[in-house]
């Protein structure tokens, strides 16, 4: 393995970590606030923006293995969701100028609602209960709404790495 | 791989089965389980310290909020205690105030300890002075209610300071040796040169010793008493020295300027003289 893929992937790896280690600390601990975040979303929504639909479905099932083996319960669920969330962005951003702000805003806010979605769908296949939906709804409505005002912040030093900086070298989808 | 068809076809099939079996493994770790697979342990065991020491951060997170918290609370407590120290500092001038004041009437009653057999001295405050040029009085708290009448001597440990003139139910006016109206028979300490102190002309805070005999002898800084004579002010009382001898008008007597021991811009308590058994006293 080449220097620079292997200085890629550390990178990828400790982004990867960063984001659910917060999100599964800091981010679950901030009860009561009315704006939450889903760090590790933004992996597969940008995977996918960036690598195209592959990169994202790859990455979002990655994570969302990751993801389900912390969380110890529903394992599947969260690789079914991130995968096609990931799949879905990079569909959708194939023929989209990435440069633009908006990709990344409206891609998380987007994003952040297609995932819920595809939870809900799930949990509902695999017979949990239904949610209060008002609950559901503010939580989903404060979650995008969070991520699409984060998501520029980290999407431009992405964007600018991915394009000439440490995550340059290979696209994720190997292409 | 080569045939798009099939290959798009096996795909979709190949997912829809990846999407099932997630569900089925899904709704299988739905149910409680009787315990965590091997690969979890490993994974939950790695990710720990990594868990704990974001924990630790978010600690220190989130105590910023509470900083600031205890820094309102701080400027809270800043304030009530500003507060406390400035009550702390008003009332150590105040005790500061009140220990002068202490000061003050020990020497004004140590001074009359002699006069106590035949007077009652009674200490008041003085509230306010005169400025007026046609007379010089100050009031004084205590009146009636403190059996205060006209005529009765007001003195401090300086010396005489004037009589009452004027006696409401709590404040009296004292009218100052310093005005022409207050003559008081007096005499010089040594040689008991007689003579008459009133208010002098020429400055307001001087006092003028005036009909002395042509042949007394007399001469600056010798100190004037009350003589008793006139019946209002007792003997004795202290009122000044000479500074300055002059002849008369009519070349047969002395005048004498006389500098006050009393300085009557700093009078803040006074001790009137009551006969014994005089009335009320408090």
């Amino acid at each position: 393995m080449k220097k620079h893929n292997i200085r890629r992937w550390v990178l990828l790896t400790v982004w990867f970590l960063i984001a659910v280690i917060l999100q599964h600390t800091l981010l679950s601990n901030s009860n009561g606030s009315f704006i939450s975040l889903n760090l590790p979303l933004f992996f597969p929504v940008f995977a996918g923006i960036l690598a195209g639909p592959t990169g994202g479905l790859m990455a979002g099932i990655i994570l969302g293995l990751f993801q389900d083996i912390l969380l110890g319960k529903y394992i599947g669920l969260n690789i079914l969701c991130f995968g096609l969330t990931g799949f879905v962005a990079g569909r959708l951003a194939l023929n989209v100028y990435k440069e633009t702000y908006l990709v990344p805003v409206l891609s998380m806010l987007a994003g952040t609602v297609f995932y819920q979605v595809c939870y809900l769908f799930g949990m509902f296949i695999i017979g949990v209960g239904a949610p209060n939906w008002w609950s559901w709804c503010v939580y989903v409505f404060f979650m995008a709404l969070g991520n699409a005002i984060l998501a520029p912040f980290i999407y431009v030093p992405v964007y600018h790495s991915f394009a000439s900086g440490w995550l340059s070298s290979t696209n994720l989808d190997g292409s | 791989m080569k045939d798009g068809w099939f290959s798009k076809r096996r795909v979709i099939i190949l997912s829809a089965l990846l999407v099932i079996a997630l569900l089925c493994l899904a709704f299988g770790t739905a149910l409680e389980r009787g315990g965590l697979t091997s690969i979890e342990k490993m994974f939950r065991d790695a990710f720990s310290p990594l868990q704990t020491g974001a924990m630790v951060i978010y600690g220190k997170i989130a105590a910023i909020p509470d900083y600031f918290v205890s820094v309102a609370n701080w400027r809270e407590e800043n304030e009530n205690l500003k507060k406390q120290v400035s009550s702390l500092q008003e009332d150590l001038n105040n005790l500061k105030e009140v220990e002068q004041e202490n000061i003050r009437l020990e020497e004004l009653l140590g001074a009359y300890d002699s006069v106590v057999n035949e007077w009652d001295p009674v200490v008041a405050k003085v509230i306010s002075r005169s400025n007026s040029i046609w007379y010089n009085t100050l009031t004084i708290k205590g009146g009636e209610d403190q059996g205060f009448l006209k005529n009765m001597v007001v003195v401090n440990a300086d010396g005489l300071i004037g009589r009452i003139m004027n006696v409401s139910k709590h404040t009296s006016e004292v009218l100052l040796i310093l005005d022409k109206e207050a003559a008081v028979a007096a005499f010089e300490q040594i040689t008991r040169t007689p003579g008459i102190i009133e208010g002098s002309d020429k400055k307001e805070d001087m006092l003028s010793f005036i009909h002395v005999p042509y042949d007394a002898v007399i001469k600056e800084n010798q100190i004037i008493i009350s003589s008793g004579l006139g019946g209002i002010y007792p003997a004795g009382l202290r009122i000044g020295y000479i500074t300055d001898i002059t002849v008369e008008s009519g070349g047969l007597m002395l005048s004498c300027a006389v500098q006050p021991f009393v300085d009557f811009d700093r009078l803040e308590e006074v001790m009137v003289l009551k006969p014994l058994g005089a009335g009320v006293n408090h």
